[in-house]
């Protein structure tokens, strides 16, 4: 299963790039195993993930068409 | 309870005294206000490791952003007896000493205004997944963290 991963902040710096695709991952943890493993920074930095702009708890399983985003600490205002 | 159709929160650049003078004069057409409580977010020139902060260039999750503005409106007018209630916030660059976040709440009476005002504004910073980056004038920058 494909899934769509985008990135905000700090973390696009990190990654190159705003948006990418990952295959291969059933839940939330996977894809972030995934994609720390390709970009080792991502491993110092603090974020959360969110499943269909949802905030994510603990760990979530993925369904075909899931929008995910890691999001860094909010700093509006 | 009745379903408020989303707002526009997002603003491009900075937000006018203009806009928030006009937003103020509109308001006067309804007479069960008694209380208005405005909270504005201003652009400070903070100094890092000897450098001034210039402008911050705030970018966010905006339709993640916008559920969220949704969410908060719903459960402040749950909560507090108001009137009505707007919220603008900058998108792209905001210069030291403009505005970047207009909170404008309206009451019968002054203490739903003043407790809506200051619920909502830390909702805001707390939950909403809006981002900025400090740029100094030499264009480095580095990202704003809440305090």
């Amino acid at each position: 299963m494909n899934s769509r991963v985008r990135l905000f902040g700090s973390l696009v710096e990190i990654v190159g790039k705003s948006e990418l695709n990952v295959s291969g991952c059933s839940d939330t943890q996977e894809v972030k195993e995934k994609l720390a493993s390709e970009f080792p920074q991502l491993r110092k930095c603090e974020f959360l993930i969110s499943v269909d702009r949802k905030l994510v708890k603990n760990n979530q399983r993925l369904e075909p068409g899931n929008e995910i985003a890691f999001l860094p600490p909010f700093a509006g205002g | 309870m009745k379903e408020r159709k989303p707002h526009k929160v997002f603003l491009t650049g900075p937000i006018t005294p203009q806009f928030i003078a006009d937003s103020i004069a509109k308001h006067s057409i309804k007479t069960t206000i008694g209380a208005h409580d405005i909270f504005l977010g201003q652009v400070r020139r903070d100094v890092i490791e000897n450098k001034a902060v210039h402008a911050i260039e705030y970018s966010a999750y905006e339709e993640m952003a916008e559920e969220k503005f949704h969410e908060l409106r719903e459960a402040a007018f749950a909560k507090f007896q108001l009137t009505c209630m707007h919220i603008y916030h900058s998108k792209g660059k905001v210069k030291a000493g403009e505005i970047c976040l207009f909170v404008f709440v309206s009451s019968k009476h002054r203490s739903s205004a003043f407790e809506a005002c200051r619920w909502i504004v830390e909702e805001i910073k707390n939950n909403v997944p809006i981002w900025g980056k400090e740029i100094f004038e030499d264009e480095t920058y580095v990202w704003k963290e809440n305090s």
